[in-house]
């Protein structure tokens, strides 16, 4: 643990469609180290998800990395070629998904499937990979591992689906684990089991993980370290035990009072007023300032940068003027 | 009662789904009526014509060989549907002619499908410039009014059986690409093709692992549907001469023979007639059933 494993720097993704280019990641830089939960959270359509397909060189066309660099501890992901990149997908690195029951092919069984992606990897036959599809089922905790892997994947339920969406990813024993969204289609109960198992998986086998997640509860259930993503810009990141003692950036302030717990029960809960601003725009200054409350004069101008937000706390970074400014008086 | 069966077969596959596939098929099939019917005719007419030497008293005849002293006798019992013009058995010359009206409606679809499903799924899969001069060229073939350039292939190459059979596989085949393209286009837009390309498949094994066996139903039913279409051009191909030439036995072929005689002797034309007739509706009823079965969800929910 602590040894930087993937790092993404200054990622810019664009999608050109015919009513303009569409900025969806913004000079996104983020490092997961070996063996730690790393959060990834913003609203739905922040980039979060295009940032993890990036990850994997996963964008749909005609979506395109326009910049940036993405290493796998010694691997340059950006200049591999396809065969290469077949081999870290799924190999040292995996992704699952928000939908699982989409995620698994209809017409195969689960044993089926699971040893597909096994011969992707190595050179065994059907039937040989079967031992092998065994250990997955079972490694992802799922009882009666023959029984699953002859059913199809409508005959389970939603969390189990899910954890063969993670024993799948989990074949080729990668270092590195992308979850886009893994407990958003489960109901809550269901959810804590998957996070317990990825927790343990973590435990296990030093496995690292990148949580995609709109949920700030995920978050600081499970996670070491988080970015907070807003409109394809990373605006404050750090460790998660001190981003929640003391949240620098208007909007991670906003996402947090607008989750609702006990305390809030038959009040109006907070929402951030207005909403992300369109991709499309190119806007000058801070992404944020059409919604923030605490607007200064200056952030309509000119963009903030990620800076410390306390000199003793060097890794917990905000993008924002407001924090600058109150440190100069 | 399925249950308790189960352990009796033969251990199955480990990867195979337990609920019984082959059981459930034929349970759901063995329900449905107009399946039945039309399996079990088609299933006559296929026995009827692999087996003709065997079932007509009259060999000779169904391959082609005149009698004339028995010209048009009307359907009596030694010669149920009458006998033609050269005075041959009907009957004999139906089932003979089921060879080559049945043979050449399978081939016609088999070429079509042959040529078909793997240029869609390529258009479909890979899109771009692929998929642009794939679909094109579709489109022009398309544009051809396909019995009118069945008709010039087959003349260009000279009626006979083979060529006619050609002719009409070319005429058929940009049904399936557009099918299967279309039916790609939307499989590889689902989740699961993105999960197993996050996993490492590669292209290959998602288009004939993943994407195939989510659409071949589609196909098949297609396919299963085209059978009666097939048999349909093929006799209307003979009707005009350019199909199996005499004096090998064919249902367009006898129709069109039987038609100058059909106010006397109207036997001649009506029994391959009804034949053709009966063919085609039976293929296109079970096409119908066979979506109903190979679709795991109807089959669940039936």
């Amino acid at each position: 643990m602590g040894e930087p494993l993937l790092s993404v720097e200054n990622l810019w993704v664009q999608f050109p469609t015919y009513a303009g280019t569409v900025r969806a990641v913004n000079g996104v830089s983020l490092q997961v180290n070996h063996g730690e939960i790393y959060g990834l959270v913003g609203e739905t359509g922040c980039g979060k998800t295009i940032t993890g397909l990036s990850i994997l060189r996963l964008v749909p066309p005609p979506g395109e990395i326009v910049s940036g660099t993405i290493t796998l501890e010694d691997l340059d992901i950006m200049s591999m070629d396809k065969a290469a990149l077949n081999r870290i997908r799924g190999g040292r690195a995996a992704m699952i998904f928000q939908d699982p029951s989409a995620s698994l092919n209809p017409v195969f069984t689960i044993g089926e499937q699971i040893s597909l992606v096994i011969r992707s990897h190595q050179e065994v036959g059907r039937r040989e990979s079967y031992e092998h599809v065994l250990a997955m089922l079972d490694a992802v905790e799922l009882p009666d591992p023959a029984h699953v892997a002859r059913a199809y994947p409508h005959e389970l339920s939603g969390g189990m689906q899910q954890r063969v969406m993670i024993a799948l990813a989990l074949c080729s024993n990668p270092e590195l684990l992308i979850a886009d969204e893994p407990t958003t289609a489960l109901d809550v109960t269901i959810q804590a089991q998957i996070l317990e198992l990825l927790a343990r998986l973590r435990e296990d086998r030093g496995l690292a993980i990148l949580i995609i997640t709109h949920n700030l509860g995920v978050v600081a259930e499970i996670c070491d370290r988080v970015s907070v993503l807003y409109a394809g810009h990373v605006v404050e990141e750090g460790s998660v035990r001190h981003i929640f003692k003391s949240m620098h950036h208007p909007y991670t302030r906003g996402l947090l009072a607008a989750l609702p717990h006990p305390g809030t029960h038959g009040t109006i809960l907070p929402a951030i007023p207005g909403s992300v601003p369109s991709l499309h725009d190119t806007y000058a200054g801070c992404p944020f300032h059409q919604r923030c409350p605490d607007m200064l004069d200056i952030c309509p101008v000119e963009a903030p940068q990620l800076r410390s937000s306390t000199p003793d706390r060097p890794d917990h970074r905000v993008a924002c003027h407001l924090l600058h400014q109150e440190r100069m008086e | 009662m399925a249950v308790a069966k189960s352990s009796a077969l033969s251990e199955p596959h480990p990867y195979e789904g337990r609920t019984g596939e082959y059981r459930l098929i034929a349970r759901t099939f063995l329900r449905d009526r107009f399946a039945v019917i039309s399996l079990a005719v088609i299933v006559l007419f296929v026995l009827g014509a692999v087996l003709a030497p065997y079932l007509t008293p009259y060999p000779k005849q169904g391959a082609g060989e005149p009698n004339i002293s028995n010209r048009f006798l009307a359907p009596s019992r030694t010669h149920p549907f009458g006998t033609d013009n050269l005075g041959r058995d009907v009957l004999a010359r139906v089932l003979y002619g089921g060879r080559s009206s049945l043979s050449i409606g399978f081939l016609v679809v088999l070429v079509a499908v042959a040529i078909g499903t793997p240029l869609g799924a390529v258009a479909g899969y890979y899109g771009g410039w692929l998929d642009e001069a794939i679909m094109r060229f579709t489109d022009l073939s398309l544009s051809f009014p396909p019995l009118l350039l069945a008709i010039a292939i087959a003349a260009a190459l000279g009626p006979s059986f083979v060529n006619s059979m050609i002719a009409i596989g070319l005429t058929w085949w940009p049904w399936y690409t557009r099918l299967v393209r279309a039916q790609t286009v939307s499989v590889k837009q689902r989740p699961f093709v993105e999960a197993a390309r996050s996993m490492g498949v590669r292209d290959p094994a998602i288009v004939f692992r993943h994407i195939m066996p989510n659409i071949i139903t589609v196909v098949l039913v297609q396919a299963t549907m085209d059978l009666g279409g097939a048999i349909l051009t093929a006799a209307a191909m003979s009707f005009l001469g350019l199909g199996a030439q005499p004096p090998t036995a064919d249902w367009g072929r006898m129709v069109s023979e039987g038609r100058t005689y059909f106010l006397n002797q109207p036997w001649y034309a009506t029994f391959p007639g009804l034949a053709i007739f009966l063919a085609s509706l039976s293929f296109t009823l079970l096409g119908d059933s066979v979506r109903d079965i190979l679709d795991p969800r109807t089959r669940r929910s039936a």
